[in-house]
């Protein structure tokens, strides 16, 4: 306490321009340290990815779900830093993509520190599809789709939407398109890859009956997806809080509304699920509560929290019904993750121009929003379509029936995640 | 070890209930000899399987005429005795096979017991695997659905796709189709492999790949639980 008076009188009796300087500093380091903060909770996300798509898939591709978590990070963490974060941030005269800022080196500390919380982003974005293609897909192709959506796919919408960091613009960030902190960005992005992917992939073996019924084929573990969830839920208060960049007074607003809309989303799924069905599942819920935070990314800083709860209720709701539509058109998601990402990302930017504060219902903002959600989609689905091809045809995408029969996790990484109580698996790995 | 004890009781009293069941069934068909090489040939070969697994023992039983003819009853025959009342049951014929099988050294063997006896002491361990794993699998679905008959006909109409010997897709098609009863020597493992992998996929697709993958679970457990699967394991073919 002593030290604190002391502390405090010193920098009174410093000149004036000191004082100025000192509490720019200080807001700096507050800026900083939030930014790696968020960034670091945007990061942990990746585990809540990693055991939600584990616990969704069976025990025979566990290993194999979390690997690709795991090596998706790391892959999409250096080809950021190596194209990704130029393109998407550096400078843009066109407005079409970022021209410098590649292996950023030699930079300013806040250039860092930006890398940093954005790297986290990207791996996000990326790390969508992985959820979507699971039990099926072959572990080269996947790293090489997931590294080119980071390092392209992501970066170049994201040039649009938010602009350089440095100098020029995004065209769609000139037109006053909304996405305070990517739903269209980020996660419409990631769920139209995964969409791409799964048309590309095709069915897990016997998803779909001979008859064309659709049949549920359940995780291993629900636990890890509900923990999961939360651990998402968690990451989202650095994903969208830290979206400021800055240290500032409006975090409380955007995580209150964060957490009231994943709230609902939750509550909407259930009261569909209620409403549809009558079996209130907890995988739903959970989807739910994500597609809530998914459709509050893009106006958590800017809607009031009523609209926030509007916002999440119908994300909640729109999950259930996307999942039906895709599987009536025969579409095997593993996890849910285009509607909970690409259908909910694109209901949350509709409802960012609709329930902007103080302007609410503006027909001009709303349809700025409908630019910014289409151009995703026609840019992001048509590439991810013809990579995912590409693959197939050059490297290989599906596996074989017989290793889906034996299991990824041996017929790709030959361990197990549960030697002592997997009785089930009976495979000796790849011959 | 009280558990294990009570276990195997129960385990004792399954297997004497069926041998009642199948002597009860065959008894109308077959002379008493060939009736006791049947009877060997299940408690040898099928006692620790499931009840329901017949199809493999009337196959084997039924290969030659005029039993053929006979193979469609002499399976509902033992159906109905496995699974109706223990009164409509004979008594436990166990005393009757071990005298007929301490006599059998020296004596003319009757035709089933020759084919029975030929053919387990030519096939190759994992030849029987194969058969095991295979027909244990097809009985488990039929249990759930009725598909066993498709998943066959399927298989033997892609047989061409799998093996390039000709005599040997011949042999397979027939044992496929129920005409023999047995597996010559001339199968490769790969070969097994595909062919089960071929019934495993169509499984998933008519039932669903998580019955799928624990039927297949519990065919090749009963399989490892068999003597021969100490010289070739069944999960050689998985």
């Amino acid at each position: 306490m002593p030290y604190r008076g002391v502390a405090l009188a010193l920098f009174w009796l410093l000149p004036e321009s000191s004082h100025a300087a000192e509490a720019g500093d200080l807001q700096a380091s507050m800026d900083t340290v939030w930014l790696i903060t968020a960034g670091a909770l945007v990061f942990f996300m990746q585990a809540g990815f990693a055991l939600l798509e584990s616990g969704m898939a069976r025990a025979k591709n566990t290993v194999n779900v979390i690997m690709k978590n795991y090596v998706d990070a790391c892959l999409g963490a250096i080809a950021f830093w190596m194209v990704g974060y130029g393109l998407m941030f550096g400078i843009n005269p066109s407005g079409w993509f970022g021209q410098d800022h590649f292996f950023l080196g030699d930079a300013e500390h806040l250039d860092y520190s930006l890398l940093f919380f954005q790297t986290m982003f990207a791996a996000t974005a990326a790390t969508i599809a992985s959820g979507a293609l699971a039990e099926r897909t072959r572990y080269g192709g996947y790293l090489v789709a997931s590294t080119l959506t980071t390092a392209v796919i992501y970066p170049v919408y994201g040039s649009w939407a938010w602009g350089s960091l440095y100098s020029g613009s995004g065209w769609l960030k000139d037109m006053g398109f909304v996405d305070f902190a990517g739903s269209t960005v980020v996660h419409s992005v990631g769920g139209w890859v995964a969409l791409a992917g799964i048309i590309v992939l095709g069915a897990r073996l016997g998803r779909f009956g001979p008859d064309g019924a659709s049949r549920t084929i359940q995780g291993h573990n629900l636990p890890s997806v509900a923990l999961g969830g939360f651990i998402l839920w968690l990451g989202w208060f650095g994903f969208n809080g830290g979206s400021t960049t800055a240290a500032t007074t409006n975090i409380g607003l955007i995580n209150l509304n964060t957490h009231i809309a994943a709230s609902s989303g939750a509550i909407g799924a259930m009261l569909g699920m209620a409403l549809l069905g009558g079996r209130i599942l907890m995988t739903n819920t959970i989807n739910g509560s994500i597609a809530g935070l998914v459709a509050i990314t893009a106006g958590c800083a800017t809607m009031e929290p009523l609209y926030a709860v509007m916002t999440g209720l119908v994300a909640g709701l729109l999950v259930l019904i996307g999942n039906a539509f895709l599987e009536k058109i025969r579409l095997d998601d593993v996890v849910g993750a285009v509607s909970v990402h690409a259908f909910a990302g694109v209901w949350g930017t509709v409802a960012a121009g609709m329930f902007y504060a103080g302007d609410l219902f503006d027909p001009n903002r709303i349809w700025v929003q409908f630019i910014g959600i289409a151009a995703a989609f026609l840019w992001t689905f048509p590439v991810a379509l013809i990579m995912f091809w590409l693959i197939s045809k050059v490297i290989g995408l599906r596996a074989s029936t017989l290793d889906e029969a034996r299991g990824l996790d041996y017929t790709e990484h030959y361990e197990i995640g549960y030697p002592e109580f997997q009785l089930e698996t009976l495979h000796q790995g790849k011959n | 070890m009280a558990a294990d004890l009570n276990s195997n009781d129960a385990l004792d009293v399954r297997v004497a209930r069926n041998r009642r069941a199948i002597y009860t069934g065959l008894k109308p068909f077959l002379a008493e000899d060939e009736l006791m090489a049947a009877l060997s040939l299940w408690q040898a070969r099928y006692s620790d399987g499931p009840a329901y697994a017949l199809h493999g023992f009337v196959n084997e039983i039924c290969a030659d005429e005029p039993l053929r003819q006979m193979r469609n009853d002499i399976h509902r025959s033992l159906r109905q005795a496995l699974f109706g009342p223990d009164e409509a049951l004979d008594v436990d014929p166990l005393l009757q096979i071990e005298r007929w099988n301490h006599g059998r050294d020296g004596m003319a063997a009757p035709a089933l017991t020759k084919h029975v006896m030929a053919g387990k002491s030519s096939a190759k361990p994992s030849t029987l695997i194969f058969e095991s794993v295979f027909e244990d699998f097809l009985h488990l679905i039929e249990e759930r659905q009725p598909i066993s008959l498709q998943i066959r006909n399927y298989i033997d109409m892609h047989l061409g796709k799998v093996l390039s010997n000709g005599p040997v897709s011949v042999q397979v098609s027939r044992w496929l189709r129920g005409k023999q009863p047995r597996l010559d020597n001339g199968l490769e493992v790969a070969e097994m492999r595909t062919i089960l992998h071929m019934a495993y996929v169509l499984a998933c697709e008519y039932i669903g790949p998580t019955a799928a993958d624990q039927m297949l679970a519990q065919a090749v457990r009963h399989c490892e639980t068999q003597e021969l699967a100490r010289q070739f394991s069944p999960r050689e073919l998985l």
